[in-house]
């Protein structure tokens, strides 16, 4: 049996090691190696569940999504070309599965860019204790979905610029502006809840 | 864009240190000059802050046997694969199918050219039954003694059985077409299409039967002798002309039969895959 049919025959058939790299986990998955899904699952199933819940504030579907994510990356793994990590790939998958599932739960856009006025007034100039934890998740909650994933991969996944523009599949110009417009939101949200009290 | 907006949208990822090293040296120079960017630096921190102190929820106790339920090994994803498969059953194989089919393909190419027989009946008696006695041979506890260990292994016992089948009916459908061409060649008055069609559906029906019996009884030998039986009684009927029999027997090499031959063997070799596929019977019993 020649080197290559070897190789071919490993990543069809053999158990991955634990030190096999993502990348390698999927060239087994492309092969048809159901084996090497488990290895992937137990890395980044978590922080793809989370990301998820986040999105959707609903631990249950939430679930179903994380289910739905790895089905459709086992489905596709020929499809991935490497153009970025697979952890990045993954959340690509997970963002696009929330999207369809919160498209159908409200019937507005997922991308609510346009819905934001053009700079108005400046930004409240909030002290250090507006920023309060328990304060800041409950406006976090209030932000529109594309708003909340670039602040989720970004500061909870800790992905980069590019990253987050890959996995949302837009460009990097538009992660930027929907980072700017989430930190208007939030401040906007606290001045109003200081408001309230 | 100013210089200072260009900055300013950077300051998330300054913020979560995934910069590259340029970019950041050059973002600290502007925030020592720029008090306005400074103060954002500080928002974002506090996003940050926020954001990593959420608490992470746990990940559900069966979300990981649900997903394996539903995933199932493709090997033939990879059209590439196929070759391999092939070759990796051919050591399971009787290695006597090989020699044996060919011998009596042989034989019987050569006693249908001698005897000058009418339609070549020799060859075309002897092709499906060397084919359903080899068919017979390709599952039991004879053929996959460690079939605890096979089942493990990503590959489903349906595709080995399939493959393992390709094989053999491959290699005599190869043998039968040869001798069906040294025959047409050797002899004027046979014709190759008709010669083909007159063995082809009996031996595929044949096939299917051993494949059956010897999936649905786990015993290699009883696919083997049923066909054999079947066989020998037809041939005889054929040989001996229809009254020679105390009861009549239907040709099954005649054209009239072939429609229904095709039929059973698309029912019986579906049936044989389908069993063969969930079957772990033989588990622990001898080979």
């Amino acid at each position: 049996m020649s080197g290559a049919t070897v190789e071919l025959a490993i990543r069809a058939f053999a158990m991955p090691s634990s030190q096999s790299t993502d990348e390698q986990l999927i060239e087994r998955m492309a092969c048809g190696n159901s084996r090497a899904l488990t290895p992937l699952y137990d890395r980044h199933a978590r922080a793809i569940f989370t990301f998820l819940c986040r999105l959707t504030s609903d631990e249950a579907v939430a679930e179903d999504l994380l289910q739905e994510t790895f089905l459709a990356a086992w489905h596709s793994a020929r499809t991935f070309r490497g153009r970025s990590s697979v952890r990045t790939w993954l959340f690509g998958i997970a963002h696009n599965r929330a999207g369809h599932w919160l498209r159908w739960r409200r019937p507005e856009p997922l991308d609510e860019d346009a819905e934001i006025p053009a700079p108005g007034p400046a930004v409240p100039d909030l002290a250090d204790a507006a920023w309060e934890r328990e304060r800041v998740t409950a406006a976090l909650a209030q932000l529109p979905p594309a708003q909340r994933a670039v602040l989720e991969l970004t500061f909870f996944h800790g992905l980069s610029c590019a990253e987050v523009a890959e996995a949302l599949n837009c460009p990097v110009g538009t992660v930027k502006s929907r980072a700017h417009l989430a930190r208007r939101r939030l401040a906007q949200l606290l001045a109003d809840l200081d408001g309230d009290e | 864009m100013d210089e200072h907006e260009k900055w300013r949208e950077l300051l998330p990822w300054y913020a979560n240190r995934t910069l590259d090293e340029r970019t950041q040296t050059a973002l600290e120079a502007h925030l020592r000059d720029c008090p306005a960017c400074r103060q954002e630096l500080i928002t974002w921190q506090h996003i940050s802050t926020a954001v990593r102190a959420q608490p992470a929820p746990a990940l559900p106790r069966n979300a990981r046997h649900r997903l394996a339920a539903l995933v199932r090994p493709q090997p033939w994803n990879d059209p590439r694969l196929i070759p391999l498969l092939l070759r990796s059953q051919l050591p399971v194989i009787r290695g006597e199918i090989w020699p044996a089919s060919t011998l009596v393909l042989a034989l019987g190419t050569f006693v249908a050219c001698a005897a000058r027989s009418a339609e070549a009946l020799p060859f075309v008696l002897m092709a499906p039954l060397v084919t359903a006695v080899g068919v017979a041979f390709l599952y039991g506890p004879a053929v996959d003694p460690a079939l605890e260990i096979e089942l493990a292994t990503p590959v489903s016992p349906r595709l080995i059985l399939l493959v393992r089948l390709a094989l053999v009916f491959g290699f005599d459908l190869a043998l039968g077409l040869a001798g069906s061409l040294a025959l047409a060649l050797l002899r004027p008055d046979v014709s190759l299409w008709p010669l083909v069609t007159a063995w082809l559906a009996p031996m595929t029906f044949l096939s299917a039967l051993s494949l059956l019996l010897s999936v649905a009884s786990a015993d290699s030998g009883l696919g083997a002798l049923v066909s054999l039986m079947l066989w020998v009684v037809q041939s005889m009927g054929r040989i001996s002309g229809p009254n020679s029999l105390p009861w009549r027997i239907p040709d099954l090499t005649a054209a009239a039969a072939r429609p229904w031959l095709w039929a059973l063997a698309l029912v019986m070799g579906a049936l044989a895959l389908w069993i063969g596929g969930r079957t772990e019977r033989w588990i622990g019993r001898p080979a």
